[in-house]
């Protein structure tokens, strides 16, 4: 590679500048040309060295420059340094000699620290970049002083000199400067590697502490800290006053540390700043000579400078670190989103004012013209805004070939579809390489991509990777617990794939069938079923896991629904050894619901329950909300039939439960146990007062089939009082057959007659009987008559036309059999 | 408003072979009361709980259907059609048509899968229904034992109905003891379902004690306790429910058949548009008819229905669906007295049970609860009320537990008009209740908190927080009409020009000038003791709304100026 030309400098000397270049030589090999003169551009004699071969070049061209600094000429920025009269012009040559790591720099730059004023953290910076321990005590120094700047510049310079001591030393300063609660709060985050707890101690402060706070704590520059300032660096307030000042300190910190990640973070958030919120005016301290004024906070000119910087920077890492820059900039792109997208216009595209995309995805494109003022990109014409097919216009490309990983970066966390096309090309056509070497965690991510290719792309490769005959359980394992749902529904769609193997394996199979996920559970029991009915070792182990987890209580409701599904599917035997009665009746009590139901499960097959629970605990278990306890407890009962043929009792408080299953139950052992000595006259009367349809429908079937052995009137004398519109008509029936003849009875019947007739939801078949009831009884006796006329002349007055008219008949009926008994209707009152 | 319910038991219902006990538990919180007895009739009062329950359950208030899977089905349907005005093809349609008819086949075959579990669910929500909602929604019951009768008191869920069951001692073939006082008592659907076991062939015991039946919890005994939000306007409906049973009301007595004709019309068609109203027309000396709207479908009662008044007046009644409460009352009944405040205000139907009355009372429409419309204490009698007339009032009708307005007179010696306002005072402070059917105003405690003249006298000078918009200017801020009527009555600008004696009673006319200025002329219809009867005014929020927005200012500032009379012994 051909180097670029040098330029070096020579204060004291009539020919003052020397440039050196290499060029091709006509006969082959390379010449290098030395030419000096006043100035650059008035460049007088030159020497010519050469040829030589593109290897020995490199080592040629050293002695050429060694031999130029033996002479005395030394580099321009250095030169700059020396001769410079304004401050300025000191810092930013102090800062270019810092990116070029100029050792010969370090003296020039330490004499002139002590004097230095505005330029101070420029030579610290410097000195930090170039990395000479000769610098390390001024350094120190400068750590130690009040002044924030100086302070930020001098402890990032020593932690890039990897000074230990120096930097404790910075640290415990910055600890003693944090606010009591946050101190406290930092240690405990410390000892548990949990950032949550220092963030809300931090947004607990006051509100002009919190920026400082953040500062300090990234000074102090540990992961914990660092994590916590990021997550606070989320809340909105970055362009608020004691906020803004901390948040470029941060920055600055960020990338003289080469944190990158928290670099495209904040240069994001301000790029972002300086599209939506205005900047504010309040009157803060300066941190230049300390007074109070008011000052511009978040100035939209602020916020520009910081925007150029950042690329800036990023332009000094490509051309003095070029394997970093890669990095850099992918930390960068994956800030961006749709959500900076804008509408486009004929000039300009959805990230026309997306600055630091613009520079480092389409910073070689000639299609696209910056716009400084307005800080925003167009296209040269409106055909520019066509992207040219498979070609990539990113800036410094060649950097980005010599860093593959970095493109690994783009697809795991790129938001936007442009990075991911740019990053996708490259992996797929010229480094998938790298995409076969990256762990697998690195891959899981590119599921959640927002570009449909990459998520093939990270499909294809692991499903690469997956053999089913031979499958790496550990990772089919971390895609089931993996926050993703593409990588969970991977993980599933595997795990049913390697079935065979894994449920040969008893770890792996009690490990899947207690895992977290119920739905993996589930599936997992399913897929492993014939596999646990073979296999008795697994089926005990599983069974007690599960015991442990089902005792627990549900972390969610629903939580123990697999666990229960592939205990009562598979382990009822398994577990039935462990629980005796009493455990499992409390399990039923206190239990999840899927507990319960197990627990249900595993009663019912359980001979002893009922000798040591009794009659009335099984009473308590038949009536509990779920469905197989009560279904064990009517289990339970089949087996005290015995007992239920001399005292019913329980059977008939069962019967009126309000679970269906259970009365069914009870019902069905009293139609088939209890004979008709012990269940008698009252037991029959006590299933047809019930209010529910299917008890008395098995009191009507028994007073039907015992009529000859209870007193049917007596029945029929007790359910005319009854209120169910059911057991009306059976009522009216049995009265009418088994009632004594005369006005007692009859009076009696009135309100079952007056509920037949005055309903709101009628039964005309039996609104017809009582009204043929009446009529025939009216005409019996004049007594009858007398009670009969009275109620059919209420009947009479129904809107019901049927009603009425069988009313006035049945009156008219009475009227001729009886001429004497007073008539409740007057002639014409319906006219 | 949380209203606290702690019950030591729970209310229920046990059988033995000759012998039912029925305990309702009362809540602990509030003073102890309690009555043992052993009931008479049964079977009535069953009945009569049954109808209690009703209304305590009841909800008529509109709500729109909200229909999402329909609408699904509506959009799927569009689809399809725009989709088929694509396909040209004859393939393409059969090739259609087939796979419908298969999406048909499983979506039967998905249907009958899902059976079980759509019953289960049914069956789920009706557990979770019986045990929580009422645990959560259902407002019991406020339960009274009075020297001469034992009240339960209740709301309905959509506060549109009032319900009163009075249950007489001779309802009870005897009574052990009883400790007179207010409580609620515990009121579920399970004692509900209960209590229709009762029969007249078990001797049934009646208990009202904070015992109940003792509640086992896992630990052993413990007790029941309910947390329910109770809406500021629940409360406050209680005490308009009185306010408005002391304006005077018209009569009219039915037969139980009649109102049943009218119930069942009701039950049987659906009014599909409006009006909806039950409107009675009654003229003087002739029985009573009914019309139901929209319908046209009319109902003369039968004779015992024949209506007093002077001359004849149409009623119309809204939310007539709420008196399908009743049904369970109309073949015990014996006759039913429907009391009438005007159109679109309230009405009230007694129902006479013999030894049981049940009081059932709508508000004018059913989306009205009692608050939201009409404030009827603004027409009810109110003199200004001191703190120690107050104080003496309640004394003296805690002591008797009821009394008329004359007897309370006598036995505290303040004037019958001051007594009047008082018994007004203490029914809008929730201590007092008004009896329609017995007539007579009873004690009542509404409030767990002891009683306090001075509050209570602050609380009833707090205006009604409804504003009447017509009663202002445009450009001026809302007031209270009751506010306005008393600055009426601050300028002298309101006039009485005559006191003119009617029968039954006497109607004032007056001159009022408002706050616009303008000179209107308010008419109050007063019975002989003092009730407002009817009101009228020439104004524009009267011409709008009638009665069923409350009084205007004018017919207000014309009642206040006529209790200045009253109290200065001018008219009296």
């Amino acid at each position: 590679m051909v180097p670029n030309p040098a330029r070096l400098y020579k204060p004291d000397d009539n020919d003052r500048v020397a440039v050196v270049s290499a060029e091709p030589a006509s006969s082959g090999g390379f010449l290098i040309r030395v030419a000096r003169g006043s100035r650059s551009h008035h460049l007088k004699s030159s020497a010519i060295f050469g040829p030589f071969s593109a290897g020995e070049l490199p080592l040629r061209w050293e002695e050429v420059l060694g031999q130029l600094r033996a002479d005395g000429f030394i580099p321009p920025p250095l030169g700059d340094l020396l001769e410079a009269t304004y401050r300025r012009s000191i810092a930013l040559a102090a800062l270019r000699l810092g990116w070029r790591r100029e050792t010969a720099a370090v003296e020039p730059i330490l004499s002139i620290l002590p004097d230095a004023v505005d330029e101070v953290c420029s030579l610290i910076d410097a000195l930090g970049m170039i990395g000479d321990p000769q610098a390390l005590p001024a350094l120190r120094s400068q750590a130690a002083r009040k002044l924030l700047s100086r302070r930020r510049s001098a402890v990032e310079a020593l932690r890039r000199l990897g000074d230990v001591e120096g930097v404790a030393e910075a640290m415990a300063r910055a600890r003693e400067q944090l606010p009591p609660p946050i101190l406290l709060a930092l240690e405990q985050a410390e000892a548990e590697r949990r950032s949550e707890g220092l963030v809300q101690a931090v947004a607990a402060l006051e509100d002009r502490l919190q920026g400082l706070c953040l500062d300090t704590l990234y000074e102090i520059g540990n992961s914990t800290a660092v994590e916590a300032v990021r997550l606070a660096l989320k809340l909105p307030k970055l362009n608020a006053a004691y906020h803004w000042r901390y948040i470029k300190s941060i920055l600055k910190r960020a990338w003289l540390r080469r944190d990158f990640a928290t670099a495209g973070e904040l240069t994001h958030a301000i790029e972002i700043l300086g599209r939506s919120l205005p900047g504010t005016r309040a009157s803060v301290k300066s941190g230049y000579d300390g007074k109070v004024r008011e000052t511009r906070i978040s100035h939209r000119n602020t916020r520009d400078y910081l925007r150029r910087d950042a690329w800036r920077y990023l332009r000094n890492l490509a051309r003095h670190e070029p394997s970093v820059y890669p990095h850099a900039a992918a930390e960068c792109l994956i800030q961006y989103g749709p959500e900076d997208a804008e509408s486009p216009s004929k000039f300009s595209g959805a990230f026309a004012r997306a600055y630091l995309l613009n520079r480092i995805l389409w910073g070689s494109s000639s299609r696209i013209r910056f716009y400084p003022r307005s800080m925003r990109f167009a296209y040269r014409s409106a055909k520019d805004a066509v992207v040219p097919a498979g070609r990539d216009e990113v800036a410094f490309p060649e950097l980005w070939e010599s860093q593959p990983v970095a493109f690994l970066r783009i697809l795991e966390a790129a938001k936007l579809p442009e990075a991911h096309a740019f990053a996708l090309r490259a992996v797929t056509e010229r480094h998938r390489a790298v995409l076969e070497m990256t762990p697998v965690e690195r891959i899981i991510p590119l599921l959640a991509a927002p570009y449909e290719p990459t998520v093939r792309l990270g499909m294809s490769e692991l499903e690469r990777r997956f053999d089913p005959s031979k499958p790496d359980l550990a990772l089919i394992d971390h895609l089931l617990s993996h926050p993703l749902d593409e990588a969970r529904f991977l993980g599933r769609r595997w795990l049913a794939h390697s079935a065979p193997a894994w449920s040969a394996e008893e770890e792996w199979l009690v490990a899947f069938l207690a895992h977290e996920d119920p739905e993996v559970a589930a599936q997992a029991a399913e897929l492993a079923a014939d596999e646990l009915r073979r296999n008795p070792t697994a089926r005990r182990t599983l069974a007690s896991r599960l015991l442990s987890l089902l005792r627990k209580p549900e972390a969610s409701p629903g939580a123990h629904d697999a666990y229960a599904r592939i205990a009562r599917d598979c382990l009822l035997e398994d577990l039935q050894p462990l629980f005796n009665v009493r455990e499992l009746v409390s399990l039923t009590a206190k239990g999840s619901p899927p507990a319960q139901a197990l627990a249900g499960d595993l009663l019912a097959n359980r001979p002893d329950a009922l000798g040591e629970l009794g009659l009335s605990g099984v009473e308590a278990l038949a009536d509990h909300p779920v469905a197989t306890v009560r279904a064990a407890a009517i289990g339970l009962l089949e087996q005290a039939a015995a007992a239920f043929r001399s005292d019913p009792s329980l059977l008939f408080a069962l019967a009126e439960s309000e679970w269906a299953d259970t009365r069914s139950g009870a019902l069905s052992l009293l139609q088939r146990v209890v004979p008709f000595e012990t269940m008698g006259f009252d037991g029959i009367l006590s299933l047809l007062d019930s209010t529910r349809e299917d008890v008395q429908q098995i009191g009507r079937e028994l007073a039907i089939g015992h009529v000859d052995r209870i007193d049917p009137g007596l029945l029929a004398n007790c359910l005319v009082e009854h209120p169910h519109r059911a057991i009306r008509g059976f009522a009216l029936e049995m009265a009418w057959r088994y009632l004594p003849d005369g006005v007692e009875s009859l009076s009696k019947l009135t309100p079952l007659l007056r509920s037949a007739l005055i309903d709101l939801n009628p039964d005309r078949a039996l609104k017809r009987s009582a009204l043929h009831f009446l009529a025939e009884r009216g005409v019996r006796d004049p007594h009858q008559a007398e009670v009969a006329a009275a109620e059919l002349g209420h009947f009479a007055r129904l809107a019901c036309r049927a009603d009425s008219e069988a009313a006035l008949q049945a009156l008219a009926r009475i009227a001729l059999a009886f001429p004497e008994v007073r008539n409740p209707l007057a002639v014409g009152e319906f006219g | 408003m949380i209203a606290h319910y702690r019950y030591q038991g729970r209310s229920g219902v046990t059988r033995g072979q000759g012998e039912a006990r029925v305990a309702f538990a009362t809540n602990t919180l509030r003073e102890p009361t309690y009555f043992h007895g052993q009931l008479g009739r049964p079977l009535l009062f069953r009945e009569a709980l049954a109808a209690l329950h009703a209304v305590v359950v009841s909800d008529w208030k509109y709500r729109p259907v909200d229909r999402p899977e329909y609408k699904a089905y509506l959009e799927r349907l569009d689809r399809r059609f725009l989709a088929s005005l694509g396909v040209q093809s004859q393939q393409a349609r059969q090739r259609i048509e087939q796979l419908e008819a298969r999406l048909g086949e499983l979506d039967l075959a998905r249907e009958a899968r899902l059976r079980p579990f759509h019953a289960a669910r049914t069956e789920y929500i009706k557990y979770a229904c019986a045990h929580e909602y009422e645990l959560s929604y259902i407002f019991d019951p406020v339960i009274t034992v009075h020297p001469d009768e034992v009240s339960f008191e209740a709301f309905s869920r959509d506060e549109s109905t009032y319900a009163r069951l009075a249950a007489k001692y001779e309802l009870f073939d005897r009574i052990d003891e009883y400790l007179c006082g207010t409580t609620n008592i515990d009121f579920s659907i399970r004692l509900h379902r209960e209590l229709e076991r009762m029969r007249s062939y078990r001797s049934t015991r009646f208990r009202i004690d904070p015992s109940g039946f003792a509640v086992f919890t896992g630990e052993g005994e413990g007790h029941c306790e309910k947390k329910i939000d109770l809406p500021e306007s629940w409360v406050r409906g209680f005490l308009q429910v009185h306010a408005a049973m002391s304006l005077g009301l018209i009569r009219v007595r039915l037969a139980p058949t009649d109102l049943f004709n009218v119930v069942r019309t009701i039950r049987r068609r659906k009014a599909k548009v409006s009006p909806r109203a039950l409107c009675y027309e009654l003229e003087p000396g002739k029985r009573a008819r009914a019309v139901l709207e929209p319908w046209g479908e009319s109902f003369e009662f039968a004779p015992g229905s024949e209506f007093e008044g002077s001359k004849p007046i149409r009623v119309r009644t809204w939310g007539r669906d709420r008196l399908r409460a009743l049904a369970r009352l109309l073949p015990a009944c014996r006759s039913v007295d429907v009391y009438l405040a005007g159109m679109g205000l309230p009405s009230f139907y007694v129902l006479d049970l013999g030894p049981l009355q049940f009081t059932l009372g709508l508000s004018g429409w059913t989306d009205n609860d009692w608050t939201g419309g009409a404030s009827f204490e603004l027409l009810a009698r109110r003199l200004d009320v001191t703190p120690a007339s107050l104080q003496v009032a309640y004394d003296s009708l805690r002591q008797s537990r009821f009394a008329t307005d004359s007897g309370l007179s006598q036995a505290t010696g303040l004037g019958l008009e001051a007594t009047r306002s008082a018994l007004s005072g203490l029914c809008r402070a929730g201590r007092a209740m008004y009896d329609l059917a017995g007539g007579v105003h009873r004690h009542r405690d509404l409030f767990a908190d002891p009683f306090s003249a001075d509050a209570a006298v602050k609380q009833l000078r707090v205006p009604a927080p409804k504003v009447a918009p017509a009663t202002v200017g445009p450009g001026t801020a809302p007031i209270a009409p009751e506010i306005a009527a008393e600055a009426i009555v601050a300028d002298d600008a309101i006039r009485i020009i005559a006191r003119r004696p009617v029968a039954g009673g006497y109607k004032l006319s007056g001159s009022a000038r408002g706050a616009d200025g303008k000179r209107v002329r308010p008419l109050l219809h007063v019975s002989t003791d003092g009730k407002i009867v009817d009101g009228s005014c020439t104004c524009t929020f009267y011409g709008k709304h009638r009665l069923t927005q409350g009084p205007c200012q004018h017919m207000l500032a014309l009642r206040l100026a006529h209790m200045d009379r009253l109290e200065g012994g001018a008219l009296a």
